[in-house]
């Protein structure tokens, strides 16, 4: 498969059609979604407002801990329904049926998913830039390595939401699910590290704890100096997790790929 | 040219196909008919590649379900029993989306839109959204999706279930004209007079085992060998029914009441005609003289049991 076949000349690029026409009056939810919209528009001139009036008080860190919490809702819930929808709506079988080939399906589904968080991305730039003046530590190099940890866990959790949807044959179940693995990495896993764990040693278990790991880049002594030393310090550079994290993309993408069943899921993967 | 040969379907304990083999050609209407859970949809899953046979195989114009699954799906239209259509999206948009899908020539797809638009009669709502049209529009869209990229076999699941009767005849029509087209088309349903109507071919699946398979007339010779006449005289069948015993190709003479009787016939139209000829010179008062068809729902109580898996 070519990138040209693959993204440029996808078919489910009509995806993209149908989100903005959801987003902008067509469908019968156009008012509400209008509604949210300019809900959406507000918060982000307040957004900028209050970074522009206090930046002498800010951190790039804080922009980044807000980007990274929208993307943790945002890319679920855009998603979750990307096959299970399909599914649902009984449309999938036809789909399975064309000349579409089970990377192409995946690919085209994921792509308004990773432009919408690379668009959210985009939209606080301006707030990350601005919010430089306030803090004395931020650096052009750890803002970059904290971005990389940003954007790496967009993507692997777009990757993530895609296969539990393409497991999924209702999208509410699919949302549910995906929040329910994010609850148990996020909040769950941490609680137990601490509670079980010596000092030392959570590090290397919170590794791909995208939180943790932005703290970390920020003041690398953070947590070390709390516990009385840091011999994890290394692998908090924020470029190790981004790998990580779309290599665990990756393959999560390739197992959907390659295990895409029928909506009945009465049949083996699809060839 | 499709050939089904052997095609098995095995869920653990249970067996869904057992070992259907049949083919068609071009032009050809294959009425699939059983009860629900009988194996047709199980079948036509298999052949549209969206189910992998236990055993066995078929073949559309060359193209392996199993060998080579894509070079089927570029050569079939499936309609399954169930379906959607994407919400957001007008006609022309869900159809150019399929047309994209099918590697229809960008140059082509307008044209091609269009064509299979007035085939089915929805050049009107070319710019409608899709959740706007009414059932039966619903179900002519999806079969002019299935028809985007020329297909040489269509696959219609129950294409007529949920439609009012206008709209079931318009159907009709329309699969007649797909077979004159020469596609070959199967479809299956529950509304056995219709597929009479229109399928030169028909098929009779139970717990599934093909039961019977075969031209609508062929099959319904084999059930029916022997003509059936039913007769209506004004009075004294009793007697006609004596008469009757004695002349020639006639089986057996049935009285059904005092006015009524049927009879088992062997001959032909020439020879029917002489056996009138000679009541009527025979003083018998005729009323009523003709010859009683069985159709497919005679076929198919005759053959099922109307056990499922």
């Amino acid at each position: 498969m070519t990138f040209r076949e693959l993204v440029i000349d996808n078919p489910l690029q009509i995806e993209f059609k149908r989100a903005f026409r959801r987003f902008f009056g067509v469908s019968r939810n156009g008012t509400l979604n209008a509604a949210i919209l300019v809900l959406c528009v507000m918060v982000y001139s307040i957004l900028m407002l209050v970074v522009i009036t206090y930046r002498e008080f800010m951190s790039p860190i804080a922009i980044l801990i807000l980007q990274l919490i929208m993307l943790t809702f945002i890319v679920p819930a855009n998603l979750h329904g990307a096959i299970a929808a399909e599914r649902e709506k009984r449309t999938w079988d036809m789909l399975l049926v064309a000349p579409i080939t089970n990377a192409q399906i995946v690919i085209g589904k994921m792509i308004g998913g990773v432009l919408l968080l690379l668009f959210v991305s985009a939209l606080l730039i301006p707030a990350t830039v601005l919010s430089f003046a306030g803090d004395n530590d931020a650096t052009f190099g750890k803002v970059l390595a904290a971005e990389a940890v940003v954007l790496g866990f967009a993507f692997f959790l777009a990757a993530l939401s895609v296969f539990i949807s393409a497991r999924t044959k209702r999208a509410f179940a699919a949302q549910l699910t995906i929040y329910a693995v994010l609850i148990l990495g996020l909040i769950v896993w941490p609680i137990f590290t601490s509670v079980l764990v010596p000092y030392r040693e959570q590090g290397y278990l919170l590794f791909m704890h995208p939180y943790y790991a932005l703290v970390r880049i920020w003041d690398p002594g953070s947590f070390g100096s709390m516990v009385g030393g840091a011999s994890d310090q290394g692998l908090f550079t924020g470029w190790l997790q981004l790998i990580v994290y779309l290599g665990a993309a990756a393959v999560l993408t390739q197992v959907t790929i390659q295990s895409l069943t029928n909506s009945d899921g009465d049949a083996g993967p699809r060839r | 040219m499709l050939e089904v040969k052997e095609l098995w379907k095995v869920y653990g304990p249970l067996t869904a196909v057992k070992g259907v083999s049949f083919s068609l050609k071009p032009g050809d209407i294959f009425g699939f008919i059983g009860s629900n859970g009988a194996g047709k949809t199980t079948t036509i899953r298999m052949i549209s590649t969206l189910l992998e046979p236990t055993h066995g195989t078929a073949t559309i114009n060359g193209a392996d379900i199993i060998r080579d699954p894509m070079g089927v799906r570029r050569q079939i239209g499936y309609m399954p029993d169930f379906f959607g259509l994407y919400d957001d999206v007008k006609v022309w948009e869900y159809l150019d989306f399929f047309a994209t899908i099918y590697e229809v020539p960008p140059k082509q797809r307008n044209s091609v839109i269009d064509n299979v638009l007035e085939l089915t009669d929805l050049t009107v709502k070319r710019d409608a959204f899709v959740q706007s049209l009414s059932r039966g529009m619903q179900q002519r869209l999806c079969l002019a999706r299935c028809l985007v990229h020329d297909p040489a076999l269509l696959l219609l699941d129950e294409p007529a279930s949920g439609l009012d009767p206008r709209a079931r005849a318009e159907l009709k029509e329309l699969i007649i004209e797909l077979g004159r087209m020469g596609k070959i088309v199967i479809v299956s349903s529950h509304i056995l007079p219709e597929l009479a109507d229109f399928c030169n071919c028909v098929g009779i699946i139970e717990r599934g085992e093909m039961l019977a398979f075969g031209p609508v007339n062929q099959i319904l010779r084999q059930i029916q060998p022997t003509r059936v006449l039913a007769i209506t005289v004004l009075d004294g069948a009793g007697e006609v029914r004596t008469r009757l015993a004695d002349m020639p190709h006639v089986l057996a003479a049935h009285l059904e009441d005092e006015h009524h009787l049927r009879v088992e016939f062997n001959g032909d139209h020439e020879q029917q005609s002489e056996l009138l000829a000679a009541l009527i010179q025979a003083n018998v008062r005729v009323v009523q003289f003709h010859e009683e068809h069985a159709n497919l729902e005679d076929v198919f109580m005759r053959l099922t049991t109307g056990a499922v898996q």
